[in-house]
């Protein structure tokens, strides 16, 4: 069941087009990763479909409609820097969020426990660390149970170790079956923690799936042989081979399943009467993706 | 409403400015035209007249005016700069956005603050009842009940005075929304701007052949003003009334009438300068 449907969704500020068209559909249970570099249109997206911006055209609807305008109720999220009332305690700024939420049953302790701040809760948050801030952000989303939590570039701007101790909390709640959309520049975090991913550069939509469809684990392989075109033959017609294209006058390069392994195609080849000079096998890194979805920007950049 | 409003008090208790502005008000507002007495006590000579004068204004009816001018100023200063406080720190602090965020809808978000300025109103309306009425009390001679409910239509102007004048705070607030800019805008809009306004739209109406005095009246902030006018200005407006047929100061019911009109007027584009606004 969709918890989100985003429909032709675009924003412009003046001449620029923050948003173009966006079409997005987040289903229950996932854990939704929006990937895209700064400025690509990730924080806009949010910002409408949490109702703090207005849209230019297009629509979005949150649980088919269910909740009506209450629907940020059964969402909790923070975007960009955690804001909260700085000379107000961590205690009562959950309260201040319990309020607002219509919640009385939160366990304002323990939520604290989760996000490790009980020791700290009746310092003000203006003496927070930035680690300590995000930590307070991920507990306030948690307030009134939403069944969707936000998280906006979680880890920005923290240390190794406050991004490992955010990154666990975000996976504890990932586990605990909500819904949860992450925005991110981080392929590394998005790859560790979601399930599906969007990208999305210069506000348009580049791809959208399974984490693991759309990053392909493909491996990629240079080959050289003294029979070069029997062995094109040979891998051209092996429907585990992928992107066949010659690289020098002896050199071939593709790209094929991961399951297929090197001493196999050796194996081929000699099964063949075809003699490598060269086998080299280089595994396809995320950042290749993702730069190959984004590419032709690139290119114009 | 009243969660809403209790929402926006926990929000803003322990904030220190808007501790110390609150502290301000209630500590001068009963105070503030008794240190006049303080000055002139020692007044010997010609100079002992204003100390007589002075001795009167606590008199009933006559404190009503007078603690009512002086306290609307302090409403002016105090209170008007904690509903700027209130509303533009949400803003630089981004926790109104973050509040939204978090499930309130625009509507609940200005309700909110809507609630703490008829509360402040209130409140101010009562010290100022409660302050006049005990220095009346306290300095007319041959005091009785009868004297103490004279004039008390005074208390109504007042409030709508104080009310006029936070609403004006928080149209300023939403349509500027940085804290110094909103501050700028909120004193110098009727300490300068609008009597710049006032003395051009004369000046054009006289080239113009037309001269109406009364027209600058009805600017708005004048028009709050004149709920509560320093009490000798109004003496002096019935006297040319009747004489000139002139009248720099609006009469009671034109003034709570206006007052009531602005007021809302006030309230209507903060609330719909919000509405169309992103957060």
């Amino acid at each position: 069941m969709p918890v989100l449907q985003i429909n032709n969704l675009t924003k412009r500020y003046g001449k620029l087009t923050a948003l173009d068209n966006l079409n997005l559909t987040i289903e229950a249970g996932n854990i939704y990763g929006l990937l895209g570099p700064n400025g690509s249109g990730k924080t806009t997206t949010l910002g409408i479909i949490l109702g703090i911006l207005a849209e230019t055209s297009g629509s979005f609807e949150w649980f088919d409609g269910e909740y009506g305008d209450k629907y940020r109720m059964r969402i909790g999220a923070i975007l960009e820097t955690p804001n909260f009332y700085p000379y107000l305690n961590a205690q009562k700024n959950l309260e201040i969020v319990q309020d607002i939420k219509q919640s009385s049953g939160d366990d304002i302790e323990a939520l604290l426990t989760t996000v490790n701040l009980a020791h700290r809760k009746d310092s003000k948050f203006r003496t927070y660390s930035l680690g300590m801030k995000q930590r307070l952000a991920i507990a306030a989303t948690l307030i009134g149970s939403p069944d969707v939590v936000i998280f906006d570039e979680p880890t920005n701007g923290l240390d190794p170790e406050g991004i490992a101790e955010v990154r666990n909390i975000l996976r504890r709640v990932a586990d605990s079956g909500k819904t949860v959309i992450m925005a991110s520049h981080l392929l590394d975090e998005v790859e560790k923690i979601c399930s599906h991913v969007a990208i999305i550069k210069d506000g348009h939509l580049r791809a959208t799936g399974e984490v693991g469809k759309i990053f392909t684990d493909d491996t990629t392989l240079i080959i050289s042989s003294n029979n070069l075109d029997g062995l094109k033959d040979v891998l051209a017609s092996r429907s585990y081979i992928k992107d066949l294209s010659q690289l020098d006058n002896n050199i071939v390069e593709c790209q094929m399943n991961s399951e297929i392994t090197a001493e196999e195609i050796c194996r081929l080849a000699f099964d063949n009467n075809i003699m490598l000079t060269r086998l080299e096998t280089r595994k396809r890194r995320l950042e290749d993706d993702f730069l190959e979805l984004t590419k032709d920007n690139i290119t114009k950049n | 409403m009243l969660q809403l409003f209790k929402t926006e008090i926990k929000k803003f208790k322990d904030n220190s400015t808007i501790k110390l502005l609150g502290i301000f008000f209630i500590a001068l507002t009963p105070f503030v035209i008794l240190t006049l007495k303080g000055i002139f006590k020692d007044a010997t000579g010609p100079i002992s007249i204003i100390n007589k004068a002075i001795s009167e204004i606590y008199d009933l009816p006559m404190v009503w005016e007078y603690q009512g001018y002086a306290a609307s100023w302090l409403v002016f200063f105090f209170l008007g700069f904690m509903v700027l406080q209130m509303f533009t720190n949400e803003v630089s602090q981004r926790t109104m956005r973050q509040n939204i965020i978090f499930g309130y809808t625009k509507k609940e978000f200005f309700t909110a603050k809507v609630s703490v300025i008829i509360f402040l109103a209130i409140c101010a309306t009562i010290l100022y009842a409660l302050s006049s009425a005990i220095i009346g009390m306290i300095h007319t001679p041959g005091f009785d009940l009868e004297l103490l409910l004279d004039n008390n239509w005074a208390i109504l102007r007042f409030f709508i005075s104080t009310i006029g004048t936070l609403f004006f705070a928080l149209l300023v607030a939403v349509v500027f929304r940085r804290g110094g800019l909103s501050m700028f805008i909120y004193f110098a809009y009727p300490l300068i701007l609008e009597p710049i306004m006032r003395g051009l739209t004369i000046w054009a109406l006289i080239r113009g052949g037309k001269p109406s005095w009364t027209i600058m009246n009805y600017f708005p902030m004048n028009t709050i003003e004149d709920l509560m006018v320093f009490p000798f200005i109004r003496i002096f407006s019935d006297f040319l009334n009747i004489h000139e047929n002139m009248s720099p100061v609006h009469s009671y019911p034109i003034a709570i009438g206006m007052g009531i009109v602005y007021t809302a007027l006030f309230l209507f584009l903060a609330w719909k300068s919000f509405e169309k606004s992103d957060i």
